[in-house]
């Protein structure tokens, strides 16, 4: 019974959030002791029971640490003769222990714990949290490439914590301030801080430097020009060992955002601000944000640029952070236009003529995703700016490059990892949801500058979380699931349609129209894999019609299946159907086109899919090696292939007016879902307006699934289909009872007779 | 009792979030109010304590040498229970929600009235004027858009540091009042009273009227907390630099107490909401605010133990103390960024700006 308790005891013991809490005040309280205790050496009055609370601080930590590497980096005896260099060693060792416990955690399988070390890590000036809190709240948390990503994001930080805390002590000792106690805790935190645990430099895929940082010979007065130059070798020798994240790729990437960011920073300025008041507080946050987010870049590519532009850096790098800051301050003070424009030309001269950076430089195509955010961003920006000013059409029409830039390269990316946020993301561009309208409907509804306001925010908000979710990589697993999803999805629509044409089509006598629908759907598979291809390259430039050129294609699958709708009815109902066909269709369709319009039912009715596959597919080829979604469309089609021979055979088996019947109500519910993605579709180019719905909320995949969306249009269109069905049916029943008087019974089982039979 | 407590218990968990949103919100408003209550009321009282003394000038012909030899102990009295009321008005009264009127669109212009607001000749857009015009009741210009209504003409009057808002006293009448060598202008006291008194009905309506959002208590956080760090410049800036009146030491402590007092009341609003999203990160955030007060009370214990053995700070210990801050603050920043990410909340303007 005791071991019961016991068990009971340690499993609460080990869920209780309190263990949590403790962790994260026994860190705080040793954090507020090595601070406290920093001062009281300074002022010469160390005691040595703060001491020993130092000691027994760390060994709660100690205590809290799970990590073996995290108990090897733990200080239980700081001695009191050697306290300031203990303590500076100490705050850095702490920053290091959290990140080895936060990727402990992360590797278990804990988020929440891992975001309970990561929230104590100390963050430089500039920093960004935001994208290792995202990764932390997907659900494909223990992927070895969120740790990488988490590793990096630590270490990112504290090279840059590294340089900033270099550059303080530099001045301290410069204005002769420093002491003996405080250079011996400043070196030591800032040598601790640059030499990084092994397993963190190896979790981040990372060289373990081999050499040792040694201090520097630093003799009182500290401020003389023999300390100052020693100090700046000391500084060089750390700066060497400091890894390096950036790929040549990675500084390719980095400096075209860079100069990108310069670009805009005056346009964004110019839209949110005239005659010194801030007239769209959104496009002046980007202006303040775009300077901040180059302040950081400069910052990260500092430690390039001085190895490969030594002399530029010497000379103009610190120009340059000086000239940004004063950008930051003119932005904050709303200072002329003149004013941020000039200082921002200075900013880019420096960048182009010393550092040979251009935004204009082409990119690899698998790194767009920055820039296209940033693109994305700007025509947001400007659409904003043109609905301010009235201009209705421009703002729309500047949405609608702001879309296309971001489905096409960000949407289709975000979709296979986190089908909610790509979702989310879209629906922000275009209705919003119930509480939060997007930006089409705000256009559409020409709503107040607020409101318009919240709504670019928002879909600002959700891009952001899009590309921090797209730092990290895909696995091959999901890669493949997607392409097995999207083909499966789009292939089943394909057979049910082709089941049901087939089958209408069943007997000897129609074996020629058969022909000629399989042969159309054999050549939309073969058309699917040219536009496949023509997609790398060709459609490529085309690619901002993407949607446009989808929404065509749709609208003639949609009048295909009205043709195949009421051919239906027709062939329920009629009499001597065969002959009406050929009537009908020699009233219709010109007779020796009739082989083209039965061509052209099976060539739409595939090609659709094949269409839209083909744009899904290529995104995901963006994302890694090819073999994942061969992998994924290989087993699609096998599926697919196997489903279709089911269906044919189930529908061989099938009664043949009962077979009619199933596949009818197949084709009519196809047929809404197409008019309801068009509907979408229209929508998203601007072809239709879009008025949401706010109180109907409509899940996701009904969307995905059933082309059901939460507005007015989408709402109504669909229904109309059906009312057409409807008639059609009627007009056809009471037309055929009007020409067949023969009673209801006689005529259907004349017409569940195949005509070959 | 234990179906009493465990009830309340049900009740408080089935109340949620939402509810605890709503209670935090309310609960920075309501403090808010009660706050400027206070504010008002010491506001009025400045006014009756102005117009008395105003009243003992008048009656000795507007002579300060006679009215102090007529009136010398009633008119230091009224001139305490005036620094009383200040002190009432500014380090227990406003000081104490600074950092949410300061922080927050709709409230920050009593803000630049009372207590921020620059000259006109050092005013920029993020140092805006203070819009002070004072007059005497015959329409001689007291203040023209010089400063703001409490450190340049309030506490410059009653403390003496502006000369021009003091009329000094012949040895005669300095003796009858021990020694003290002027007295403020009772026509200052009377106009500055008379705006204060004003301003702070208005100061009190308008935070009756004010709705607190999220939003808005995240902006108040973004941008109130670096505000800090300031504090150990001027620090440094009155124990080595030119200007020995830039810290004083038990006004500024009092004044960072209340400012980082009132955001973390504000934070206390935002944590329930970002605790059922992300705990860790409320955690953190709530400890930091803890943090920084006792921080402030730290400093505050070095700084008189050294001014009570007449000993002073170094600038070292003052650059780390300065460094402590700004890492926290730093520190601070992208989390508070990030939260409103978490939240969907839309970070506004600094509030001066907008």
């Amino acid at each position: 019974m005791k071991r019961i308790f016991l068990c009971l005891a340690a499993a609460a013991l080990a869920v209780c959030p309190r263990a949590k809490a403790d962790m994260a005040d026994d860190f705080h309280l040793l954090q507020q002791k090595l601070d406290s205790a920093l001062l009281d050496i300074y002022e010469g009055d160390l005691d040595p029971a703060a001491v020993r609370q130092l000691n027994a601080a760390w060994r709660a930590i100690d205590a809290d640490a799970g990590d073996g590497a995290s108990h090897a980096l733990a200080v239980t005896d700081i001695p009191l003769d050697d306290a300031a260099a203990r303590i500076g060693e100490s705050r850095s060792l702490l920053q290091h222990l959290a990140a080895l416990e936060m990727l402990r955690e992360q590797r278990a399988g804990h988020p929440a714990e891992a975001q309970g070390w990561r929230v104590l890590i100390t963050l430089p000036k500039f920093a960004n949290a935001d994208d290792g809190g995202i990764l932390l709240q997907q659900q494909e948390v223990r992927q070895p490439d969120v740790t990488e990503a988490l590793a990096k994001e630590y270490i990112g930080w504290q090279a840059t914590r590294t340089r900033q805390l270099m550059d303080r002590f530099q001045r301290i000792a410069a204005r002769g301030d420093a002491n003996a106690a405080c250079v011996r805790a400043n070196l030591s935190e800032i040598r601790t801080l640059a030499r990084f645990p092994a397993p963190l430099l190896q979790a981040a895929g990372l060289a373990v430097p081999q050499k040792e940082i040694p201090l520097p010979a630093l003799n009182a007065p500290y401020d003389s020009p023999e300390a100052g130059a020693a100090l700046a070798a000391w500084r060089e020798s750390v700066e060497a060992t400091l890894p390096n994240l950036l790929s040549t790729a990675d500084v390719d990437r980095l400096e075209r955002l860079l100069a990108r960011f310069v670009e805009l920073i005056p346009k964004e300025y110019r839209n949110g601000v005239q005659e010194g008041k801030i007239i769209i507080p959104l496009e002046h946050g980007e202006a303040v944000q775009f300077t901040q987010q180059a302040q950081g870049l400069v910052n990260e590519l500092g430690p390039v640029w001085r190895r490969d532009h030594h002399d530029a850096y010497e000379k103009f790098h610190a120009e340059l952070a000086e000239k940004l800051a004063s950008l930051e301050k003119r932005i904050g003070r709303i200072e002329p236009q003149n004013a941020v424009e000039a200082n921002t030309r200075e900013v880019a001269a420096i960048l182009e003529g010393r550092f040979g950076l251009s935004a204009r430089r082409a990119g690899a195509k698998g790194q767009v995703v920055e820039e296209t955010a940033l693109e994305v961003r700007s025509a947001l920006m400007n659409s904003l700016a043109a609905a301010r000013a009235g201009h209705w059409r421009e703002a729309e029409s500047l949405r609608l490059d702001a879309y296309t830039s971001f489905d096409s390269e960000i949407e289709a990316r975000v979709l296979p990892r986190n089908p909610d946020l790509g979702r989310k993301t879209e629906r922000a561009f275009l209705d919003g949801d119930q509480n939060e309208p997007g930006i089409k409907a705000l256009l559409d509804s020409r709503a107040t500058m607020e409101e318009l306001s919240a709504g670019y925010q928002r879909a600002l908000q959700s891009l952001e979380q899009s590309v921090s979710l797209l730092r990290v990589s895909i696995s091959p697993a999901t890669v493949s699931f997607t392409a097995f999803t999207i083909v499966s999805r789009e292939g089943l629509e394909a057979v049910v349609v082709l089941a049901a044409l087939l089958a209408g089509l069943r007997g000897g006598s129609h074996q020629a129209s058969r022909r000629w629908v399989g042969s159309g759907a054999w050549l939309a598979l073969a058309a699917t894999g040219v536009t496949f291809w023509l997609s790398k390259t060709l459609i490529q430039s085309l690619a901002r019609y993407g949607e446009k050129l989808e929404a065509v294609v749709s609208i003639l699958a949609v009048i295909i299946l009205f043709m195949v709708t009421n051919w239906f009815f027709h062939k329920i109902y009629w009499v001597g159907w065969n002959a009406k066909l050929r009537s009908l269709s020699k009233a219709d369709v010109p007779a020796r086109l009739e082989w083209l319009a039965l061509l052209g039912v099976g060539f739409l009715t595939v090609y659709r899919e094949g269409f839209e596959t083909t744009l899904f597919l290529q995104s995901l080829l963006l994302e890694g090696s090819s073999w994942p979604v061969v992998i994924g469309v290989s087993a699609a089609a096998l599926f697919i292939g196997l489903l279709g021979l089911a269906i044919f055979r189930f529908g061989a088996k099938l009664p043949y007016r009962k077979l009619l019947v199933v596949t009818g109500l197949l084709v009519v519910s196809i047929m809404v879902t197409f008019v309801g993605s068009t509907v979408r579709l229209f929508q998203t180019v601007a072809w239709l307006p879009i008025h949401p719905v706010a109180w109907l909320h409509i899940p996701a995949w009904a969307g995905q699934w059933f082309g059901l969306y939460p507005s007015v249009e989408g709402l109504l269109l669909p229904p109309l289909a059906l009312v057409y069905v409807g008639g059609a049916w009627l007009w056809v029943r009471f037309h055929s009872v009007r020409v067949e008087p023969p009673p209801l019974k006689q005529r259907r089982e004349k017409s569940l007779q195949p005509a070959a039979a | 009792m234990k179906r009493i407590l465990a009830g309340l218990a049900l009740a408080a968990m089935s109340a949620g979030p939402a509810h605890a949103e709503t209670t935090g919100l309310q609960a920075v408003k309501s403090f808010l109010v009660a706050q400027v209550v206070k504010v008002d009321a010491a506001a009025h009282d400045y006014e009756a304590n102005a117009a008395a003394y105003q009243k003992m000038i008048d009656a000795a012909g507007g002579d300060y040498n006679q009215a102090a030899l007529a009136n010398g102990s009633a008119l230091t009295s009224l001139v305490a229970r005036m620094q009383g009321d200040y002190l009432n008005l500014h380090m227990n009264g406003y000081e104490t929600v600074e950092g949410i009127a300061a922080g927050v669109k709709d409230l920050v212009e009593f803000d630049i009235y009372f207590d921020s607001g620059v000259p006109l000749s050092q005013a920029s857009t993020d140092n805006p004027a203070a819009p002070v015009t004072l007059k005497t009741p015959d329409g001689r210009v007291i203040i023209d858009r010089n400063g703001n209504l409490f450190h340049y003409v309030i506490e410059a009057c009653l403390y003496g540091a502006e000369r021009k808002f003091v009329k000094p006293l012949n040895a005669g009448a300095s003796a009858k009042l021990h020694g003290i060598g002027a007295l403020p202008r009772a026509d200052v006291l009377s106009a500055s009273a008379k705006d204060c008194a004003r301003e702070a009905d208005k100061f009190l309506a308008a935070s009756k009227r004010w709705q607190p959002t999220l939003d808005q208590c995240v902006g108040a956080l973004v941008w109130m907390t670096p505000t800090f760090n300031g504090y150990f410049n001027d620090l440094e800036e009155s124990l080595y630099g030119d200007n020995p009146f830039a810290y004083i030491s038990e006004s500024r402590v009092k004044d960072m107490r209340g400012i980082m007092g009132s955001l973390r009341l504000v934070y206390n609003a935002i944590d329930p909401t970002l605790r059922k999203k992300d705990p860790a990160l409320a955690g953190q955030l709530k400890s930091e605010y803890e943090k920084i007060m006792a921080f402030i009370d730290e400093s505050d214990r070095r700084d008189q133990k050294m001014r009570a053995a007449h000993r002073k700070l170094s600038k070292l210990e003052i650059e780390e103390m300065g460094n402590q801050a700004k890492t926290m603050s730093d520190q601070l920043a992208p989390q508070l960024k990030q939260a409103a990410a978490i939240l969907g909340l839309k970070l506004p303007p600094k509030p001066i700006l907008v």
